[in-house]
């Protein structure tokens, strides 16, 4: 007989001799917790319920037990919040049970929640990071392969494993995929991720707090260590040297030990040089930026994720305008799905995809010199780049100048006087004239539009 | 039972934990007052079994004794009785009020059948300024949420580190902390969830002052998931809310793209103005232009009518013009709570958090996300 079902017998018999009102009071979400050597532990839902029932009701209980089961001694009063719960019936009533309520349903389709992230306080793993959500391309299927490897057989195959790479690219997402699917295998294994940061301020808090033999327990008693963005490292001799000392403790007992960076081990500056041996001695693994296949995969799967519907178009599109970081293609991802009209499941259209992109990447890129921007505005309208900045009044150049002006004003912010001297020694006057009118072409006409968008997209391809 | 005292303490006595009679409606005796003498006066208790409120008060017990009477009955009555002495007294279920000219008998019940208040050991305490645990509580206690699909959010969470105490309350669409100073540091950090309920009569009590109180200083002692509050002369005792409290610090954002000040009460007018025609969702929105300091608010609703204001605004961070809109409730609670006269906003994109905060910046912070536009 189960607790349940032994509590069910209790209730039935308790009930016949108490009135109905104090009945559903007293038991309402009251469950057995455990029942050992004769002593059954009874969860209660508050500190009022535990008082009356072990002055009140105490022999009642007991005796209801002992009817159902001969060997119950005691009874104990425990408070537990109604998390397991019996269903209370009273005889010739409704069920009793707390139900949780989801008030105004529709208005939540459109408040925003906030986005809470999901950290194991154990590991500090995030659950969101898994190698199912992981696309696999070229550019990282080394870091991959070393990974899966080590999950299959932690400390043993490649130790340490150094996996490096520029922002973005997913190393913090494969670092704790490994880490969370070594806990899925072996729930037993302990893992602890942390970023280095992290490691080096628990360090200079444990030193000021005194408590370092703690520090060192919790570091140096795991089976896999996973420390990101260990360039931070550089230059900290005391967390250095600490990381050296915990490095050997988990690598002679064959714990396995797993390091992020954005550069490999020889371009740390003012890393001790037995750590940087330490970690060239192990796997080292750089993750590269995806190419356009791999970026159009990591699309469609993040779209799944979300659950809403992007054309091809509109995929090869947003992958085609970032291209360096799969953060980015996120926020992108975001954006558009924010965007789109209240229709769920709607296969977004290229335009409003177009829409939001711009305003993204007006934002995030930055374009650098004025040089740049001529040079892209001359391959644009495929003219040279002398014609631009030479006296020219031929309508083919003068329009390509004009717009060169505009988005030197724009994009850069240069100073009038220094755009004039710049394109062929020109007045500021003729400037500020091509920059109005080039505003106000903007609102009239579409096509300059477009041009500008286009010389924009040239502009981040070159930087 | 005898005991005589004034009819003015009485009532007070009985305002105090009158609200949390009746609200169990599961058993009778819930809505009544336990009336006990103890030495020196009367103790006055009810409960809902989530709760437990006592007060005592000054009187000359000539027999000992005890009884409950529902509490309504009791409250209405004293509250046109004017005369000052009053003498209770107390035979098995009957409760006999005299004054100078009344003879009142009011049926009741005797006081085995009243629940037994949980006893607290009187060992982990903490004490708080009266006013600084109202103000905290007070500010943050709208923002949890109604809903108990998620039970740890119904409460407040409260936090006790180094000599700091934080107050804070999500109900995952806006959040609302405060941070007070404690009058002592605590070595090791603690931290419970209060239930709203227990919040709102803590409040309650905390605001109403009485002639004579001594103590301005709350004392708290928590012991297996219960906790007691003393002042003066009441006592609260209430269950707490087990469960981990979400880690919300990371959800507010560190930095912000566009930050203004402006005129609180101004605003809010404009707000409650705007409401008025607010559509689906409770929808109002902000454009805030900080660039030429202004924000405007606008709110249609097809079948009423549409609104459109505009505010100045002081910019201390610039950026691009943005439009986020808002259910105007969430934003009228956050203003209301915030006491000061000039309030700064920071804001993201129109998918992001809105921060609000008294300007210049103090503990007090409210969060709000935005609503989606379609």
């Amino acid at each position: 007989m189960t607790k349940e079902e032994l509590w069910q017998i209790v209730l039935a018999e308790i009930e016949l001799g108490i009135s109905k009102a104090n009945f559903v009071t007293w038991f309402r979400n009251t469950s057995i917790l455990s029942k050992k050597n004769g002593v059954v532990s009874l969860g209660v839902p508050n500190g009022f319920t535990k008082e009356w029932l072990e002055n009140k009701y105490n022999t009642s209980i007991l005796k209801a037990l002992k009817h159902a089961s001969p060997d119950t001694k005691r009874v104990e009063y425990v408070i537990r919040n109604a998390q397991a719960y019996t269903q209370v019936r009273p005889k010739n009533g409704k069920p009793q049970e707390s139900l949780p309520s989801d008030l105004v349903k529709s208005k939540q389709e459109y408040q925003l929640r906030f986005e809470e992230v999901k950290i194991d306080k154990e590991t500090n793993l995030n659950k969101r990071y898994v190698f199912e959500n992981f696309v696999v391309g070229a550019s990282n299927e080394l870091a991959h392969a070393a990974a899966m490897s080590i999950v299959k057989n932690p400390g043993t195959s490649y130790n340490p494993l150094f996996i490096y790479g520029g922002v973005g690219l997913g190393k913090t997402h494969l670092l704790q995929a490994i880490g969370n699917e070594v806990v899925k295998r072996n729930p037993k294994k302990r893992v602890s991720y942390i970023a280095s940061e992290k490691f080096t301020s628990e360090l200079i808090a444990s030193i000021y707090n005194k408590t370092v033999q703690n520090f060192k327990e919790r570091y140096r008693h795991v089976d896999v260590l996973i420390i990101d963005d260990v360039q931070f490292l550089a230059g900290k001799e005391k967390t250095q040297e600490e990381f050296f000392h915990t490095f050997n403790s988990l690598y002679e007992k064959n714990k396995q030990i797993i390091l992020s960076s954005d550069r490999p081990p020889k371009s740390i500056a003012t890393l001790e040089e037995r750590l940087r041996s330490r970690f060239e001695g192990g796997m080292m693994a750089d993750i590269g930026v995806p190419d356009l296949e791999t970026r159009i995969a990591i699309l469609k799967t993040k779209a799944e994720e979300r659950s809403f519907v992007l054309s091809d178009e509109s995929i090869e599109y947003i992958a085609v305008n970032i291209q360096k970081n799969i953060r980015e293609l996120e926020g992108a991802l975001n954006r558009i799905a924010l965007t789109k009209k209240a229709g769920e499941g709607e296969i977004v259209d290229i335009d409003v995809v177009k829409k939001v992109l711009d305003s993204l990447l007006f934002n995030t890129r930055k374009i650098t010199s004025y040089k740049q921007v001529v040079k892209a505005v001359a391959e644009f309208y495929e003219i040279n780049e002398k014609e631009l900045i030479e006296k020219n009044r031929r309508k083919e150049v003068v329009h390509p100048r004009q717009i060169t002006m505009y988005l030197l004003r724009k994009e850069l912010s240069c100073s009038f006087p220094f755009i004039g001297a710049k394109l062929g020694g020109r007045d500021h006057t003729t400037v500020m004239h091509a920059c109005g009118k080039i505003e106000k072409e903007l609102k009239q006409n579409e096509d300059v539009l477009e041009e500008i968008r286009l010389i924009k997209e040239r502009l981040q391809m070159v930087g | 039972m005898k005991v005589v005292c004034l009819q003015e303490k009485l009532q007070q006595g009985i305002e105090r934990v009158e609200r949390v009679a009746g609200k169990n409606a599961t058993l009778p005796i819930l809505q009544n007052i336990l009336l006990e003498t103890e030495t020196g006066g009367l103790k006055l208790t009810t409960t809902d079994l989530e709760m437990g409120i006592t007060a005592r008060i000054i009187g000359k017990v000539e027999e000992e004794g005890s009884i409950t009477v529902p509490a309504k009955l009791l409250s209405s009555f004293l509250s046109v009785v004017s005369r000052k002495k009053i003498i209770l007294s107390a035979k098995e279920a009957v409760l006999t009020l005299k004054t100078e000219s009344h003879k009142t008998t009011i049926l009741g019940e005797q006081k085995d059948n009243f629940p037994l208040l949980p006893r607290i050991k009187r060992k982990n305490s903490f004490s708080l300024a009266r006013g600084e645990m109202r103000k905290g509580l007070s500010f943050v206690e709208k923002a949890s949420a109604l809903s108990d699909s998620r039970p740890e959010l119904t409460g407040v969470y409260v936090r006790y580190a180094n000599n700091t105490i934080l107050f804070a309350a999500t109900d995952s669409f806006r959040l609302a902390e405060a941070v007070i100073p404690a009058s002592e540091a605590v070595r090791e950090a603690f931290s419970f969830i209060l239930p709203a309920r227990t919040v709102q009569e803590l409040i309650r009590i905390l605001s109403s002052r009485e002639e004579g109180e001594r103590h301005d200083t709350i004392v708290c002692f928590i012991e297996n998931n219960q906790i007691l509050f003393e002042i003066n002369e009441t006592q609260i005792i209430s269950r707490l809310i087990e469960g981990e409290y979400p880690n919300y610090q990371s959800i507010i954002p560190k930095s912000f793209e566009v930050e203004v000040a402006f005129e609180r009460e101004p605003f809010l007018q404009e707000l409650k103005a705007s409401s008025l025609f607010a559509g689906r969702n409770n929808e109002i929105k902000l454009e805030i232009d900080s660039e030429n300091s202004q924000i405007t608010m606008y709110a249609e609703n097809a079948g009423v009518g549409e609104s459109s204001s505009r505010l100045s605004v002081s910019s201390l961070r610039k950026g691009k013009t943005r439009t986020i809109a808002f259910n105007y409730k969430y934003l009228i609670d956050g203003l209301s709570d915030i006491q000061s006269e000039k309030v700064l906003l920071k804001a993201n994109s129109e998918i992001n958090p809105v921060l609000v905060t008294p300007s210049p910046e103090t503990s007090h912070r409210y969060l709000v996300m935005p609503v989606r536009t379609a």
